[in-house]
C-alpha cells in the first residue's frame, strides 16, 4: 500500500499549486491587490500551509486507515458523509473551473476556431488516463515531469529581466497595505489549503511523519515560483494594465524574444505547462474518485475515474460562459467554499482532540 | 519446468515392449522413428556375440568421433577377449566422460533428435547416451547490428554451446548459475536462463521462472517467440525485454543483477528486466571516455525527441503557431510551400510514409540492388518531388533529419515504437496544434509511467526516482565512481568497487615528499 515516497508528494504539491496559480490567477490577484500581490502571496500561503497543518495531524493519528473509513468514528455517520461528499464537490468545481480557465486560455489564444468540447474530450482523455492506473500514476507522472517544469517556469522571469521597469520598483518596496493584501491571501490560501486534501491518501504515504516537511518545501518552492512570476509582471507591465489582462502571465511570456531561432517559445512553454496542469487536475480527479469509492465501500478507483472526468469535462463547457462570469464566481462565494472544504479536517481534528482528551479523563476517573 | 516434462508428439505407436530383448526394442524404435531417411541403425556385436545398436541422425551426430573413441575400442576388447561377458553397463568400459545412462525410451527419442547418439545392448534395459553433436554452425563473427569502435568485435551465433561458452569466458564464476529449459512440442528448443546469484534478486529469478512455465507451444524457433508471451504489457508498443547480439553486453547486465534468457538457434539474447533509459545506452558507452560517452548519451535522448516530435512540431507550427518562427524563416518556409496542395499534415504523412517504404525495402531488397534503391529512392525521387511541387524543401530536411534522429537510438525496437508513435503524435499536431502535441506527449509519458519490465518500473531511474542509479544513466560516471550496481541488483549485494580506488592520486604527492 506505502507506495508514495515523500519526495513524489514534495514535487506533486508543489506542481499542483504553482502551475495553476502562475498560468491563471495571477491577474485576479492584481486586480484585487495590485502592489499587495506578492505580501497577499506570501500571507496566503502561510495561512494555507497553517491549513494543512491540522489535516498532516489528523492523518498522523491514524496513517494506515483511510479518511472516508474512520471519519464515522470522529464525527458520525450522518455528519462525515455530507461533510466528505462536499469536499468531493468542492474538488469536482475546483476540477472544473481549472478545466475551464484551459480551455479560455487556449481558444482565446491559439485555438481560436476550435470547438470547447473538443479540447474538453482531448484534455479529459489525458487526465482519466492519468489516473486510472491509480495513485502511483499520477505522483509518478508528477516526479518525472518537475524539474522539466520547474526550470520552464524559472526561465521566464530571467529571459524577461531585460524589459523590467525599475522604477516600478519603488511601489513594490513602499506599498505595504495589509487591507489591500488580504484578497490576495485569502485567494492564495484557499489554493495552498488544498494541501490539506493530503488527508485522503495517508495509507498511500511512505514514511508520513514526513509529510509536513514535504508540505512544507512543496509552499516554499511554489511560493518562490508565484513571486518570481508576479514581480515581473509588476515590473513590466504595472499593477493596473496588468490588472486589466485575462492571463497576464501570457502577455509575460510574448514579451519574451528569445532571439533569431524562435521569435516567441510561448507555445512551446505553454506545452510544458499544460502537462502540468493535467497532473493537477489528474490529482484532483483522484481524490474526488477515492472519496466515491470509499463511501461505496469499493477498494479501486477506476470505476469512478472516467465518469468524474467526464462530469467535470462536461461542467467545464456550462459551469460558466463568459471571462465576466468567471471574474464573478471567483470574487464571489465560491472561494469561500473552497475555503470551507479545506478547513474541514480542522474540524475534524477539533473533535477527535476533545474525543480523546475526555477518555482519557474518563480513564483517569475510573482508575 | 512444465514445459520440459511434456512429452514428444508422435505417430500413434504403442509404448516400448517391456522386454530386456533387443530385437523387439529395436523394432519399436523403427516404427517411432518411420520415414525418417536420415535415422541410422548401426548394429554390431561385442564380446561373446552380444548385439548392439547405434541410434542416431545422419548429419547431426558425429559418427567419426564415435567410431574412434568408442566402437574401435570396443571392437578391439571384444576381439581381445572373447570370452568375457560383461556389457558396456557393467563397468566403466565405456573410455568416454561425457556419457549419460537412461532407461526411459521415450527420453531416449528425444536424445536422438537432439543430435545425440543412443546405444542399445541386448539383455540390457539401459541406454547410453553418446553426446556427440555434430552439425554445421556459423563462426564468430562481429557484432553486424551493434558494432563498436573500441569494444570487443565477437558477437553470439546460433549454437547455444557456443553462446554459453562466450558468457562463461567473460564470467569466470562459480555464482554464474545456467537453468536449461526445454520448449516447443516439436521443436525441442533448449532455453538456458543466465544469471549471477546473490547478485540478481531472487525475486526476478522467479517471477520468470513462473512466466516461461506457463508456456506449451508446438515451436521455438526465436527468442522473440518467449519475449512475446512473458513481457508484461504485450499491448504497448514499447519493448519490454532487451535483446542483444554482443557477450559484453550480456556479461555486464548479468554483472548488474539481470537475468539473461538465451534461446537455441538464435544469437539474439533477451534480458531482463529493462528500462527506457537502457535502451538508449549503448555499449560504446564503456568504452569510450566518460565525458565523451555522457555527451553522446546527451546526443541521443536529443534526437530520441527529435525523432517523436520534430514533424509533430513542423505541423504545429506552420499550421497553428507561426508568429514563433522569425519573420526571414517563415519567409523562406511560406514561399517553399506555396506550390504544394496539401496541407502541412498531409505533406508529412505522406512523406514519412514514403521514408519508412523505402526504409523497408532497403532491409529486404537483395544488397547488390540496395544502393540503387537508396539512391533512386532518397535522392531522385526526392529532387523530383520537390521540383513538382508535391512536397516541400523544408519537409524534406525535416522528413531526412527525423530519419536520422530514429537510426540514432542504439535500441531498433525502441526505435520502432517512436516511428510509430509519429504518426498519432503528427495527427494530435494537425488537429490541435501544440495543444495535441502536449496531449500526445502526456499520454505517452503517463503509459511509460505505469509500464513495467518484471516488476521495474519502465521510467526508473527516473521516477520512481533511484538517485545512485542516475549516474548511469543521463550521464555515464567514470569507472572509480560506480561503486554501486543498478537499482535492480540485490538489494543486500549492490557494492561493485571499493572506494576510492583512485588513492593513488592523492599519494602520489606524498611519496615524492
Amino acid at each position: 500500500m506505502q507506495t508514495v515516497t515523500q519526495a513524489q508528494l514534495f514535487k506533486l504539491f508543489a506542481l499542483h499549486l504553482f502551475s495553476t496559480m502562475i498560468a491563471f490567477m495571477l491577474g485576479i490577484m492584481m486586480q484585487q491587490s495590485g502592489y499587495n500581490g506578492p505580501l497577499g502571496i506570501l500571507s496566503g500561503a502561510l495561512i494555507g500551509l497553517g491549513m494543512a497543518f491540522f489535516a498532516y495531524r489528523l492523518g498522523m493519528r491514524r496513517p494506515d486507515r483511510f479518511f472516508v473509513e474512520y471519519g464515522k468514528e470522529i464525527v458520525g455517520r450522518w455528519l462525515h458523509t455530507p461533510l466528505v461528499l462536499f469536499i468531493a464537490v468542492a474538488n469536482l468545481l475546483i476540477g472544473m473551473i481549472n478545466f475551464w480557465e484551459l480551455q479560455d486560455f487556449l481558444i482565446q489564444f491559439y485555438l481560436v476556431s476550435t470547438p470547447p468540447w473538443a479540447i474538453a474530450g482531448l484534455c479529459g482523455i489525458c487526465i482519466a488516463y492519468t489516473v486510472r492506473f491509480g495513485v502511483n500514476s499520477v505522483f509518478r507522472a508528477a516526479e518525472g515531469i518537475f524539474l522539466f517544469s520547474l526550470l520552464s517556469f524559472l526561465l521566464i522571469p530571467i529571459l524577461v529581466s531585460e524589459s523590467f521597469n525599475w522604477y516600478i520598483g519603488v511601489g513594490l518596496a513602499t506599498h505595504f497595505s495589509p487591507r489591500e493584501a488580504w484578497p490576495s491571501a485569502y485567494y492564495t490560501s484557499s489554493v495552498f489549503g488544498e494541501m490539506s486534501f493530503v488527508l485522503f491518501i495517508y495509507p498511500y504515504l511512505m514514511q508520513p511523519h514526513r509529510t509536513f516537511r514535504s508540505m512544507s518545501g512543496s509552499m516554499i518552492v511554489a511560493a518562490a515560483l508565484v513571486l518570481l512570476h508576479i514581480v515581473p509582471l509588476l515590473l513590466i507591465f504595472g499593477p493596473e494594465l496588468a490588472s486589466n489582462l485575462n492571463y497576464p502571465e501570457l502577455e509575460l511570456l510574448r514579451f519574451m524574444r528569445s532571439g533569431s531561432f524562435l521569435e516567441t517559445l510561448d507555445p512551446a512553454l505553454i506545452a510544458l505547462w499544460l502537462i502540468s496542469i493535467f497532473v493537477k487536475l489528474g490529482f484532483i480527479v483522484f481524490i474526488i474518485s477515492l472519496i466515491l469509492a470509499h463511501l461505496l465501500k469499493l477498494k479501486d478507483t477506476k470505476p469512478f475515474v472516467s465518469p468524474v472526468t467526464a462530469f467535470i469535462a462536461v461542467g467545464s463547457l456550462v459551469i460558466v460562459k463568459s471571462n465576466i462570469q468567471f471574474q464573478n464566481l471567483m470574487t464571489g462565494g465560491l472561494l469561500t467554499l473552497f475555503f470551507a472544504s479545506e478547513l474541514i479536517p480542522i474540524l475534524y481534528y477539533v473533535v477527535d482532540s476533545l474525543q480523546a482528551a475526555w477518555r482519557k479523563k474518563r480513564k483517569g476517573r475510573f482508575n | 519446468m512444465k514445459g520440459t516434462s511434456r512429452e514428444t508428439q508422435s505417430a500413434p505407436v504403442g509404448a516400448c515392449p517391456p522386454t530386456l530383448e533387443l530385437t523387439p526394442r529395436l523394432e519399436w524404435f523403427k516404427e517411432r522413428l518411420d520415414r525418417c531417411y536420415d535415422a541410422v541403425f548401426h548394429t554390431f556385436t561385442i564380446g561373446r556375440g552380444l548385439p548392439c545398436v547405434l541410434i542416431y541422425f545422419q548429419g547431426m551426430f558425429d559418427y567419426l568421433n564415435a567410431e574412434e573413441h568408442l566402437l574401435m575400442p570396443l571392437l578391439r576388447e571384444s576381439s581381445e577377449r572373447v570370452d568375457e561377458p560383461a556389457g558396456l553397463f557393467d563397468e566403466h568400459r565405456i573410455p568416454l566422460a561425457r556419457t549419460i545412462v537412461i532407461d526411459d525410451p521415450d527420453e531416449a527419442i528425444k536424445q536422438v533428435m537432439m543430435g545425440h547418439g543412443v546405444l542399445l545392448q541386448e539383455n540390457e534395459a539401459q541406454m547410453l547416451v553418446l553426446p556427440f553433436v555434430s552439425y554445421e554452425t556459423r563462426a564468430l563473427e562481429e557484432a553486424p547490428n551493434e558494432s563498436v569502435i573500441r569494444g570487443p568485435r565477437e558477437a553470439f551465433v546460433e549454437s547455444l554451446d557456443t553462446n554459453l561458452t562466450l558468457l562463461r569466458r567473460r564470467i569466470k564464476s562459480p555464482l554464474l548459475k545456467t537453468e536449461r529449459l526445454t520448449f516447443g512440442v516439436h521443436t525441442q528448443t533448449s532455453v538456458i536462463l543466465a544469471y549471477l546469484e546473490g547478485t540478481c534478486p531472487d525475486r526476478l529469478i522467479r517471477e520468470v521462472k513462473r512466466r516461461l512455465a506457463n508456456i506449451r507451444i508446438d515451436g521455438v524457433l526465436g527468442s522473440s517467440y518467449l519475449e512475446e508471451i512473458i513481457q508484461d504489457s504485450p499491448y504497448s508498443p514499447f519493448p519490454q525485454l532487451q535483446y542483444t547480439e554482443r557477450p559484453d553486453t550480456v556479461s555486464a547486465s548479468v554483472l548488474e543483477g539481470r537475468i539473461a534468457i538465451l534461446v537455441d538457434n538464435t544469437p539474439m539474447i533477451l534480458l531482463a528486466p529493462v528500462t527506457f533509459f537502457m535502451m538508449l545506452q549503448s555499449a560504446e558507452d564503456y568504452y569510450q571516455p566518460f565525458i565523451a560517452a555522457s555527451w553522446i548519451r546527451w546526443i541521443r535522448f536529443i534526437f530520441l525527441s527529435t525523432s517523436l516530435l520534430l514533424p509533430s512540431f513542423y505541423i504545429a507550427i506552420t499550421t497553428f503557431h507561426p508568429e514563433m518562427i522569425p519573420f526571414n524563416l517563415l519567409i523562406s518556409i511560406s514561399s517553399s510551400r506555396e506550390i504544394v496542395p496539401f496541407p502541412a499534415l498531409m505533406e508529412a504523412a505522406m512523406m514519412e510514409l514514403a521514408f519508412e517504404a523505402l526504409r523497408e525495402a532497403s532491409v529486404r531488397i537483395p544488397k547488390s540492388i540496395g544502393q540503387a534503391v537508396s539512391i533512386i529512392g532518397a535522392l531522385i525521387i526526392g529532387t523530383a518531388a520537390v521540383q513538382a511541387g508535391i512536397v516541400s524543401a523544408a519537409m524534406v530536411i525535416i522528413v531526412s533529419v527525423t530519419g536520422i534522429a530514429s537510426f540514432i537510438i542504439p535500441n531498433f525496437d525502441l526505435g520502432l515504437s517512436f516511428r510509430l508513435l509519429r504518426f498519432p503524435m503528427m495527427l494530435l499536431a494537425g488537429m490541435f496544434g501544440i495543444f495535441g502535441i502536449a496531449c500526445g506527449i502526456i499520454l505517452i509519458y503517463v503509459h511509460l509511467v505505469n509500464l513495467q519490465s518484471f516488476g521495474t518500473p519502465y521510467l526508473a531511474p527516473v521516477t520512481p526516482r533511484a538517485a545512485r542509479s542516475l549516474k548511469d544513466t543521463v550521464y555515464r560516471a567514470p569507472w572509480w565512481k560506480m561503486r554501486t550496481l543498478p537499482f535492480m541488483a540485490n538489494r543486500t549485494n549492490r557494492l561493485r568497487e571499493i572506494a576510492n580506488m583512485r588513492a593513488w592520486a592523492s599519494s602520489e604527492g606524498a611519496d615524492d615528499e
